[in-house]
């Protein structure tokens, strides 16, 4: 090992966290809050928010998040210094910075090589990506608990009602990921993505299950290798658990604002409960981001892998550019992709009304989990029948 | 190596100055505006009923723990079927036929638990 992978490059690291951060917390997160409530109003047929402007500039209401934030940071805590409340805020912080950190396993774009170094858009290249994920989105609902329980009896029963149902999401939604993980072989997210970045023929897949022996690569209708191409049944799973998990609506029973108030939030005000909702919205990107990466291929173009683009760019204008156009290229795929999902998730919680406590756990234990072992099975018997995934 | 330094340092960028902000920001709270006067008559208001536990009764702690044991034994078991189904393909017929024997208890745990009702809310 040369000195130089021995000593990380602080700097670089630095300047890329705060891009990360700068580029969720700035970028991510208002953009997130106003499509959620424009989506809503759309659907719901009203005009929605708009009225907000600064200098008479008002962009359709995208300065709204803004000044949502701005009020909720600059309002002064209620609870007198003796209660003891004040070290509670502290805990929003935490759970704000455990989901911004579960970002830094996301990656945002392949490999590309320039000149003797390569470069990718992610922070961390964990070997056990997803569940480095889900050991930070659990310390953060922990410290939810922790800080729920604290508070009065609405808050409880609110906390309650959390920890019941992120205990049982994360128990669907890891059985849920399972057929997935055995059709990709890893739990790099980057190289699931890389494992979709190619085609596949399902006809040559049933026939060589149905024992016709037909060559996979060798018929000529081929799909894009995505997951929810080679596993639809994971995707409503994975999605449907990842909500639960997160309580995103409409599995939010414990926020249920005539019987509970805010839930396990009630305790919370000011710039405490701004970051409690800043972090709402990230776990709302941070589901889109993995059902894109599992799911939709990523940053991959359909029927264009990375190579052969690189390939065919490379010829005109030479190696280096070329990478650093498919750079930018797959960012705004993955992007695009990104919204669309984030976009599925909006009309989701605007169109179905919020499930019952006891219904969204009936959901998990009675028909998420026998259908994911089902679907495990299923896809056992598969991969056997044809001696590995079908890439 | 590096991917655990740049976790660090993303999680300081962004925990310390809030935490500071926070702090800050709660600083002043309770110490302005007029003092509140401690009266010791009793409130005009009669005393609040307690609020339900839950919306439909108590708060039901026999069957919390039972789903909680339910849940850390199962959780435990699909965490040991990660690196299975990694090297499901691998393992060929011997994995298959081992992996469906460990699956089998849990399962017939699992259809105990739904037929003893401990499923239901």
């Amino acid at each position: 090992m040369s000195p130089e992978t021995l000593v990380p490059n602080f700097l670089g690291l630095t300047a890329q966290a705060l891009s990360l951060a700068l580029g969720l917390l700035a970028v991510g997160v208002p953009l997130v809050a106003w499509a959620e409530r424009k989506a809503a109003a759309r659907i719901e047929g009203r005009p929605g928010i708009g009225g907000t402007a600064i200098a008479e500039i008002s962009l359709d209401g995208m300065l709204q998040p803004l000044a949502d934030a701005l009020k909720l940071l600059s309002k002064r805590d209620p609870n007198p210094p003796e209660s003891g409340q004040g070290v509670q805020v502290l805990f929003s912080a935490l759970v704000l910075s455990a989901t911004v950190v579960a970002f830094s396993a996301i990656p945002w774009s392949g490999r590309y090589v320039f000149g003797e170094g390569s470069l990718s858009l992610i922070l961390a290249d964990v070997e056990m990506g997803v569940l480095f994920i889900f050991a930070l989105l659990a310390f953060s609902a922990l410290v939810t608990v922790w800080a729920g329980m604290r508070g009065g009896i609405r808050s409880r029963v609110g906390t309650f009602r959390l920890a019941a149902r992120s205990l049982s999401g994360e128990l669907a939604l890891l059985l849920a990921l399972l057929p997935m993980l055995m059709i990709y072989g890893s739990l790099r997210l980057g190289d699931m993505v890389a494992w979709q970045d190619a085609s596949f023929s399902p006809l040559g897949a049933w026939s060589l299950l149905a024992g016709g022996g037909g060559s996979l690569s060798g018929l000529s209708l081929g799909l894009p290798a995505w997951g929810i191409l080679l596993n639809p049944l994971a995707f409503i799973l994975v999605l449907t658990a990842a909500s639960v998990r997160l309580g995103l609506a409409p599995f939010d029973a414990e926020r249920r604002e005539a019987e509970l108030e805010a839930g396990p939030h009630g305790s919370f005000s000011g710039p405490g409960l701004g970051f409690l909702a800043l972090a709402a919205r990230l776990e709302l990107l941070l589901v889109a981001a993995l059902v894109t990466l599992i799911f939709f291929g990523g940053w991959a173009i359909p029927w264009l892998p990375q190579a052969t683009l690189v390939a065919v760019i490379g010829e005109f204008i030479g190696s280096w550019l070329a990478n650093a156009i498919c750079l930018g290229l797959h960012l705004v795929v993955f992007l695009l992709k990104l919204s669309g999902v984030v976009f599925l998730e909006l009309l989701i919680r605007s169109a179905l009304p919020r499930f019952d406590h006891a219904r969204t756990m009936a959901l998990c234990w009675k028909i998420l989990m026998p259908a994911a072992l089902v679907d495990i099975a299923f896809t056992a018997a598969v991969l056997f029948r044809l001696g590995g995934a079908p890439g | 190596m590096a991917e655990s330094v740049g976790v660090l340092i993303l999680f300081a960028l962004i925990s310390v100055p809030a935490c500071l902000y926070l702090v800050i920001a709660g600083r002043g709270a309770g110490s302005s505006g007029p003092a509140r006067e401690e009266s010791a008559a009793p409130s005009p208001a009669p005393a609040a009923k307690p609020a339900p536990e839950t919306a439909r009764g108590a708060v039901p702690g026999a069957s919390l723990l039972v789903a909680a044991i339910a849940y850390l034994v199962l959780q435990a078991a699909v965490l040991l079927l990660v690196p299975w189904v990694l090297f499901f393909v691998e393992l060929g017929p011997v994995g298959l036929v081992s992996g469906a024997l460990f699956a089998l208890p849990l399962l017939v745990g699992f259809a105990y638990l739904w037929r003893r009702g401990a499923l239901d809310g």
